[in-house]
């Protein structure tokens, strides 16, 4: 809050600062202001830019890094109760006091005797330190933005080329905006990169890509940890995989046909149509299809194939029939078809794209020569468009394999290494979800093990997508 | 061989030719049936998808409020501690006498209606007696939902011809609500608490007012950071980069981030955000940074598009009556291409509004009964209020499942639309 | 007049015949056809005798409805959103129009060569093979293998590609690619062929090549050819129609037409006064 206050009034500090540097930059050309090198605006920006921004950079960092700072600072000279619990419960006691500090709701852990003091110390002592830390920022803030101040007004003079410095502040903003992507993919390899490889030092790379026993629940005691391979994520690739295909089946087919009847035969009614009504499909949340499958499809399906068991139940296929009248709601089939479903309209608006690159002049080439439009789009425009169409593929299955909310809902836990899409399966990103929801201890393999998975699934798909985009780009180049 | 042996007469070739053509017609006709057969299938998923979701949830939109007199007992409240009476089973006794049954000893009755009722009333007495503690000895009327169990009764979702023991409500209860209803205690009406209310553990009190503060308040932080760096961005790389290696590394890594799923932003956001610079978890602000990081790439992608659009004789005629590089682009460039970018993010900001995965990384799960208190207090936002009432066992949650959807879809809806009207009105040619 | 008085009704006066080929059967005859893309004609009443073995060049301004007429023939226009033809177009006496008449059947007689040459994105060999292939001509590998070299070679393409036919038909130079379009379209032996502009994309020799192969071709097949330039419509064609503003003004023996035309408008044009 406080934060805000110091923004706007910094906010307002500038304009002051503005209208100043504008007037003075009229004043010293005594009334004449044709004589300054740029236009008047300009002197004020630059007054403005100078008081303003160092001070709300300082200021913003320290609302950003304020919260970690004032951690580290609470942990100075710790209480011997403290230091008494382990680095767990240490972690739990001070995040309590800064809960506590801030007006928050504390964990449930009841602290009583020495403990209950001590953290009614650290909680008054938390409360100083940060605001300490609000106040001192704000304090430095101030004095940087009166330092700028006198930076920029004595330069004001006519020669002074305000507009070029000007737009020089304006060419860093914009290299700094352009680099936040870079930043961006950075932060994301880095932090996968760096908790992976502390849960590498648990558990060793080869038994994490090549295990096929996957069970973390029971590796959350250290002892049991060192036992066999439970961190094996082969069943969670091959779950992933297997509703992928699914999902392929599904999308591939249907989305490419539509792109195929969208561009070659609809009128310009049907597609003027079709094509939003496909977009409305395309941007249905993943957690609505998640729904969708999870109790709508997942019941469907079960009951379908339970009535089929119970029909063949007692002849000669009764070992399939018991099977599938235990059929759960939860099957790789549901969340594969339902995921196909939402990747439809992904494959066929990007297939779409594709097939209307194709030039004009082969499709005229073919019919001229005799061709039936089916034939033409059998024997020229798809060949033609082939490996444009496999790129949008690969990006479909990309997008299969990273998504997460309807395997969430409607695939399961249980890691098996299964192919049968009537069986549960887990996958990479249902167990980053289920092993970062809930309680988390940090420093646990088990929660580690999240980022190990991460770290594999932005690479494959990392690896798809260069793939699938470098192919689009030079089919592309091919009928620019 | 001689062209003569290989050029058949004109009347042979026509019969070779048209030997075949039934066979291709039939192709063709197949073809075209397997591209219609497509359309159907895709859009029946869209109609049976939004028809599921508005008939599982239109009915959280209706529900039932029950008024009855409560006689303040001065004997059953201690007017020096009001808090300590159980004005529940002043409630339920007041229902009783309505019913004209009176308790047994053990309160088996009693029990049997504060399983119709829900406690909601209590607690509007209770508010009232603190506010007003005259009011102790009095009758007041108090009106408030049934329980959903109750509700889906009326609604016809639980049935009388489903066998007793299968059902939550027993045959008695079922009466005493028939009855409840024929005299007017028990109305129908829409459905404010749901709109005006926040999460709660019972479904008839659960709403989505937290939620949808929830969710705005994230977008805000969305939009204040992702427009303006992406649109910044995108002026930069289109206006003013030199087309380098080190441009074509931003752009091949914004595509390639524009593909990333978006659970691997919520493992950043709990790396970067939440553990190493300590923003409170299932905040507003964590979950609009990590949104914002998401966004990102889309709003440089379509901001770069509309100024693509732009054509070059406008920055030619700018900058030759002297503007400067960064002057035609910012009063000439950017206000023309401004429709699309803005269309563009609203898009992204619509596709920001019901992402789901990554708040679940950043702990944007847990249960939050009242609308957020700023922008670092705990919250949580419409889809993740879906993916927590889906997965809670009540029946009546489902229900309230699909009426979250449908309030995020109108949200959606209304984003799109926007979206649209604004591409419609300013649309240009050149 | 050469041909038959009977045949050739009154009405269309401003087609002088083909005094050059005086025996010459009429392949295709037009009359009175109209053409329209949605609200807008591109060509008003058009009426035009076209002879067998024989080059007839159609000339006129830019948008005129040159290509518009030439789609006309082989129905082409069936495949533009919006277009209607009227009028009756006539290939060997039966209108193209007609009902009976299946375009895949008119185009398999009535081939057609693009302006920008299009191979397909496949080899030289199966480019050649496509039509033949599609329409089930060749009746095993060696006749296909026969009729594409064949093909090739009246498209005075063979010498260049015999030792790459399985290489892509896209990496020829241009005028390799339009004979490479043209034994596209005679691999299917058709009646007539329909050229558009073939020689707009390509150089001086490419083009000179390409017109000694017309007159080659004109033997065998009737050839309608839309050109702009004025003096490769005098070395290859024997009949010349010229268009303007969607009508046929005038038509008749190259000749006559560049030597003696009745209209001003042509002889503007002829004389590069406009268009
Ligand atoms: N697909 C179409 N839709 C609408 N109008 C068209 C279409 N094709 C051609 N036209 C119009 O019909 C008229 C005749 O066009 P056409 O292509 O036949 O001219 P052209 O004589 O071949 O010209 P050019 O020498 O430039 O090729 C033109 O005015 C053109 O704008
Ligand atoms: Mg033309």
């Amino acid at each position: 809050m406080l934060t805000w206050i110091a923004l706007t009034a910094l906010l307002l500090f500038s304009l002051a600062t503005y209208m100043a540097g504008r007037r003075r930059a009229v004043a010293v050309t005594a009334g004449k202001p044709a004589q300054l090198h740029s236009l008047p605006g300009y002197y004020g920006s630059y007054a403005a830019l100078w008081a303003g921004v160092p001070a709300a950079l300082l200021i913003l960092l320290f609302a950003m890094f304020g919260g970690r700072l004032e951690a580290g600072l609470l942990r100075v000279d710790p209480p011997a109760a403290v230091q008494e619990l382990t680095a767990p419960q240490q972690d739990v006691f001070y995040d309590d006091a800064r809960a506590i500090a801030r007006g928050g709701t504390p964990s449930e852990t009841i602290y009583d005797g020495a403990l209950k003091t001590a953290l009614e110390d650290k909680a008054a002592k938390s409360q100083q330190i940060s605001s300490l830390i609000q106040y001192g920022s704000i304090g430095l803030g101030a004095i940087l933005a009166l330092a700028g101040v006198f930076i920029a007004y004595p330069r004001i003079s006519p020669q002074f080329r305000a507009r070029n410095k000007v737009e020089g502040w304006v060419a860093g903003l914009f290299v700094v905006c352009s680099v936040t992507a870079i930043l961006t993919t950075a932060g994301i390899i880095a932090s996968l990169v760096w908790e992976s490889w502390r849960f590498f030092q648990a558990v060793p790379v080869h038994e994490f890509l090549l295990g096929t026993e996957w069970n973390p629940q029971i590796a959350m005691r250290a002892d049991q940890f060192a036992g066999a391979g439970a961190f094996g994520a082969v069943p969670l690739f091959v779950g992933t995989f297997l509703i992928m295909l699914i999902a392929m089946m599904v999308a591939a087919p249907i989305g490419l046909f539509s792109a195929i009847y969208l561009s070659e035969y609809a009128s310009p009614w049907t597609r003027s149509v079709v094509k939003p009504l496909l977009e409305i499909l395309a941007g249905v949340p993943t957690v609505v299809y998640g729904f969708f499958a999870a109790l709508t499809v997942g019941p469907l399906f079960r009951s379908f194939f339970n009535w089929i068991g119970a029909q063949l139940a007692g002849g000669s296929f009764d070992g399939l029939a018991q099977y599938l009248m235990q059929v759960q709601n939860q099957m790789a089939l549901v969340a594969g078809a339902v995921m196909g479903i939402m990747l439809i309209p992904f494959v066929s608006s990007l297939s779409d794209d594709i097939i209307n690159a194709v030039p004009q002049s082969l499709r005229d080439g073919s019919l001229a020569m005799g061709a039936t439009r089916s034939e033409t789009v059998k024997k020229v425009v798809l060949p033609a468009a082939l490996p444009g169409i496999m790129a949008a593929l690969l990006l479909a299955v990309s997008r299969a394999v990273g998504e997460t909310m309807i395997v969430t809902m409607a695939a399961g836990l249980q890691a098996r290494m299964t192919l049968n899409p009537l069986d549960t399966v887990t996958t990479v990103t249902v167990q980053i979800v289920t092993l970062l929801t809930g309680d988390q201890e940090f420093d646990s393999p088990k929660t580690l093990s999240a980022f190990g998975l991460g770290l594999t699934l932005f690479a494959v798909t990392l690896m798809l997508n260069i793939v699938a985009l470098r192919i689009v780009r030079k089919y592309r180049e091919q009928y620019d | 061989m001689t062209d003569a042996a290989l050029t058949p007469s004109a009347n042979s070739l026509r019969q070779t030719v048209e030997a075949r053509l039934k066979k291709r017609h039939a192709q063709e006709m197949r073809f075209r049936l397997y591209g219609r057969l497509a359309i159907v299938i895709a859009l029946s998923f869209l109609a049976i998808l939004l028809g599921r979701i508005v008939t599982q949830g239109y009915s959280t939109f209706i529900d039932y409020q029950i008024t009855v007199p409560v006689h303040l007992d001065a004997s059953k409240i201690d007017k020096a501690d009001p808090t300590g009476a159980n004005y529940d089973m002043l409630v339920a006794n007041s229902v009783l006498a309505k019913l004209g049954e009176t308790d047994d000893e053990f309160g088996n009755k009693s029990g049997k209606v504060l399983e119709i009722m829900s406690n909601d009333l209590g607690f509007q007495l209770l508010k009232m007696v603190r506010e007003d503690p005259s009011l102790i000895g009095k009758t007041v009327t108090v009106t408030g939902p049934v329980k959903s169990d109750a509700a889906l009764y009326f609604k016809d979702q639980i049935k009388r011809a489903t066998p007793e023991d299968e059902r939550k409500l027993d045959n008695q209860q079922l009466d005493w609500m028939d009855k409840l209803k024929a005299s007017g205690a028990v109305t129908s009406g829409f459905n404010t608490g749901f709109l005006t209310r926040s999460d709660s553990t019972e479904p008839e009190q659960a709403g989505v007012l937290g939620a949808i503060v929830g969710s705005l308040m994230m977008l805000l932080v969305t939009a204040t950071l992702a427009i303006p760096i992406g649109v910044l961005a995108a002026t930069y790389l289109e206006e003013f980069a030199p087309k380098n290696r080190w441009t074509d590394l931003i752009e091949v890594n914004i595509n390639n981030l524009a593909a990333v799923p978006s659970i691997v932003y919520g493992l950043l956001g709990l790396a970067v955000f939440i553990n190493w610079m300590a923003v409170p978890r299932s905040s507003p602000l964590v979950g609009g940074l990590v949104l914002a990081l998401m966004s990102l790439p889309t709003v440089i992608i379509a901001t770069r598009s509309a100024l693509k659009a732009v054509p070059p004789s406008i920055r030619e005629a700018a900058l030759g009556v002297g503007a400067s590089r960064t002057q035609t682009v910012f009063h000439h460039v950017l206000p023309l291409a401004m429709p699309g970018v803005m269309t563009g993010a609203i898009l992204s900001l619509a596709h920001a509004l019901g992402e789901t995965a990554p708040l679940l990384m950043i702990g944007m799960v847990s249960f939050v009964p009242g609308v957020p208190e700023g922008f670092t207090g705990a919250a949580t936002v419409l889809p993740v209020q879906v993916f927590i009432w889906e997965n809670a066992s009540e029946r009546g949650f489902h229900e309230r499942t699909a009426a979250a959807i449908i309030v995020l879809l109108v949200f959606m809806i209304v984003m799109n639309l926007a979206a649209i009207l604004l591409r419609r009105r300013f649309e240009r040619r050149w | 007049m050469a041909h038959d008085t009977a045949t050739a009704p009154v009405h269309i006066a401003v087609d002088r015949g083909h005094a050059a080929l005086p025996n010459a059967p009429i392949k295709i005859r037009a009359r009175d056809v109209n053409v329209f893309y949605g609200e807008k004609q591109a060509l008003f009443d058009v009426s035009l005798d076209v002879p067998e073995n024989s080059v007839t060049a159609l000339i006129g301004p830019s948008g005129c409805g040159k290509s518009t007429f030439l789609r006309s023939i082989n129905r082409m226009n069936d495949t533009v959103a919006g277009c209607k033809v009227t009028g009756r177009i006539e290939l060997d006496g039966e209108d193209v129009n007609d009902r009976s008449i299946d375009p895949v059947v008119l185009r398999a007689r009535v081939g057609m060569v693009f302006q920008k040459p299009n191979p397909f994105p496949k080899t030289i060999f199966e480019n050649v093979a496509y039509g033949p292939r599609i329409h089930g001509i060749a009746s095993g590998k060696a006749e296909l293998e026969a009729i594409v070299e064949s093909s090739l070679k009246r498209a005075g393409l063979w010498t260049e590609v015999a030792d790459r036919l399985h290489q892509p038909g896209t990496g020829l130079s241009g005028g390799q690619q339009q004979r490479l379009v043209i034994a596209r379209a005679i691999a299917v032996s058709p009646e007539v062929i329909l050229m558009d502009e073939p020689c707009s994309a390509l150089d001086p020799i490419a083009t000179a090549r390409i017109e000694e192969l017309i007159d080659e071709l004109r033997n065998q097949y009737c050839i309608v050819i839309v050109t702009h330039s004025m003096a490769q419509a005098a070395r290859v064609s024997q009949k010349t129609a010229f268009f303007h503003l969607g009508k046929l003004v005038e038509a008749g023996p190259t000749g006559e037409i560049f030597t003696n035309p009745r209209d001003s408008r042509t002889q503007d044009y002829i004389t590069g006064r406009f268009g």
